[in-house]
């Protein structure tokens, strides 16, 4: 394999860190979701923070499924 | 009424489970493994089999009801174990896959090429099986005494439900479970769906005046830590890490992951599987009416079944008693065969009769179906406190597998003593601050501190004791 083709795949492996990005808001993003203020749809904030990313999560890893299967389909 | 019901939808699952039983004796992959030809529903059902448990239609109501917030754990940890599973389960599948393996045992038999790491990732499994397991049962007995209002008895429902279990477990093995688990899904959504919206409308006019009032009345409950002392922000961060990188680590989940018949379905279903999770939170909108309709409940765990009681007809009562009912076979079934699995393949015949033929093993398995089972429910039914520790451990215990899957899977160079060392500090370790009363330690969940420790040995010890060993195989490496 070539030096530039290696760094391609590599470059296009960076799709696979998207999961990151639930953690990110699930996790990390706790102490400044811990609110019951702005309630959204009568939800208390963390509560609705976490069901929003119950939806989103899938839409990113999605996004991450297509770039993946690109990049494996090509290597 | 409620007990006909209860008692019809537990023998139409069982029937369901017989049914799904293949022609001829199984071998070991046929039962336990279904032959590596399950399709995404199945692989779904029995990757998802664990999160609509007698837990969430239980326990989970009756944390919100007791202690609010900290119950924001489980949402949060379910839709982040499916993203680890795009990343964690194929990998594990293909190696799977290379050498036949059946069970979380034979991975770490034959990757770290050591009968001693494998008998003990088996013993170590059974023993937390064995109080979940129990925990199923109690929570059927519970169940179906509250909703036929004490005319069954606990142990009657459990006797006759978990011998039904161990049928289609012994016909039909791991196949059965996928099937009856499809029926399970389906009743379960269906009930949970049904009273999360219709207790707020019956009692309070609406979701949206049940929520105002609960932000009015008991706004302690919305945010962490809720009404506790000591599950605030590190604990919720800790907890969810914890347990969504331990989530496929049980036994009972690793093995299943076997069954799939390639490695793409765990990607596609990973995407999908976080909005099946989406349920969960018609459970907070009852463990919320609870809170409001029922303060002062002696147990939390009856705040579900308690609102349904005071809202619906006893037929009504009675579905929801026949999901909750079903939803506590199947993960029981999933978690004998398991067990029966370990047993006769990786404690029996490696560690002590190593001239077992395969056949005689497959029997071993299914026989020990039996023998499982009965060890449960004498559990549940004389001895119900005896393994309160242990269930109290297990979650926890049970992520301790993880850096020795991780280093697998990676192909690094590590030595099995080096793993083993670790899982054993990370159990010691759980064990030592729950029992004695030091969890979380420092706002943070004892599972995790140990789980911190237990990288640090295995890693540690792995790199000393690099070179004494040939590499770890890994799935990054041509077949």
């Amino acid at each position: 394999m070539a030096f530039g083709q290696r760094t391609r795949v590599r470059g296009e492996a960076v799709i696979r860190l998207l999961g990151l990005i639930p953690f990110v808001m699930l996790v990390f993003a706790a102490p400044f979701v811990n609110t019951v203020e702005p309630r959204i749809l009568h939800l208390p904030f963390f509560l609705a923070w976490i069901t929003i990313w119950t939806i989103l999560t899938p839409v990113v890893m999605l996004i991450m499924y297509k770039g993946d299967k690109r990049r494996r389909e090509r290597s | 009424m409620a007990g006909a019901i209860i008692f019809g939808f537990v023998v139409l699952a069982a029937l369901i489970g017989l049914l799904a039983r293949q022609r001829g004796t199984p071998d070991l992959e046929g039962w336990s493994v279904g032959g590596r030809d399950f399709g995404a529903v199945l692989v779904w059902v029995l990757a998802a089999g664990e999160i609509y448990t007698t837990f969430t239609f239980l326990g989970l109501s009756g944390w919100v009801y007791g202690f609010g917030a900290p119950a924001y754990y489980i949402p949060a940890y379910t839709v982040l174990a499916y993203v680890i599973s795009y990343y964690l389960l194929p990998p594990i599948w293909k190696l799977g896959k290379r050498y036949s393996f059946v069970s979380q045992s034979d991975f770490f038999t034959k990757l770290y090429d050591s009968r001693g790491l494998g008998v003990l990732v088996a013993v170590v499994g059974i023993i937390f099986i064995i109080p979940y397991l129990q925990l199923q049962l109690t929570g059927l007995g519970l169940i179906v005494n509250v909703a036929t209002d004490g005319a069954v008895s606990g142990p009657v429902a459990m006797l006759v439900s978990f011998a039904l279990v161990a049928a289609f477990v012994y016909s039909s093995g791991i196949k059965g479970n996928a099937w009856v688990a499809v029926m399970k899904d389906i009743m379960m959504i269906l009930a949970i769906v049904a009273i999360g919206i219709t207790i707020p409308y019956l009692q309070f006019g609406g979701i949206a005046p049940m929520l105002d009032q609960v932000a009015e009345t008991s706004r302690e409950y919305l945010v962490l830590p809720g009404t506790t002392e000591d599950q605030g922000v590190l604990w919720y961060m800790s907890t969810v890490l914890l347990t969504s990188l331990g989530f496929f680590m049980w036994p009972h989940l690793f093995g299943p992951i076997f069954t799939a018949r390639d490695d793409g379905i765990f990607r596609r279903n990973a995407v999908a599987l976080p909005l099946y999770q989406l349920g969960i939170l018609f459970v907070f909108f009852v463990g919320f009416a609870a809170l409001l309709l029922i303060p002062n409940l002696q147990n939390p765990d009856m705040a579900l079944l308690e609102v349904v009681k005071r809202t619906y007809p006893n037929w009504f009562l009675g579905f929801v008693g026949a999901a909750g009912a079903v939803t506590a076979m199947v993960p029981a079934a999933v978690l004998t065969l398991t067990a029966a699995t370990l047993f006769a393949k990786n404690v029996l015949q490696r560690a002590i009769m190593p001239d077992m033929s395969d056949s005689t093993v497959t029997s071993v398995s299914r026989f020990s179906v039996i023998g499982i089972t009965a060890i449960a429910l004498l559990f549940a039914i004389a001895l119900p406190n005896a393994l309160v520790d242990l269930l109290l451990i297990g979650y926890n215990g049970v992520t301790q597998f993880l850096p020795g899957v991780l280093f697998a899977i990676l192909g690094w160079r590590v030595s099995p003593w080096a793993v083993g060392a670790g899982l054993l500090t990370g159990i010691g370790v759980t064990a030592f601050l729950m029992i004695g009363g030091m969890d979380p330690l420092l706002g943070i969940n004892a599972g995790f501190v140990a789980l911190v420790l237990n990288f640090i040995v295995a890693s540690v010890l792995g790199m000393i004791l690099t070179g004494s060993r040939p590499p770890a195989l890994s799935a990054s490496e041509e077949a």
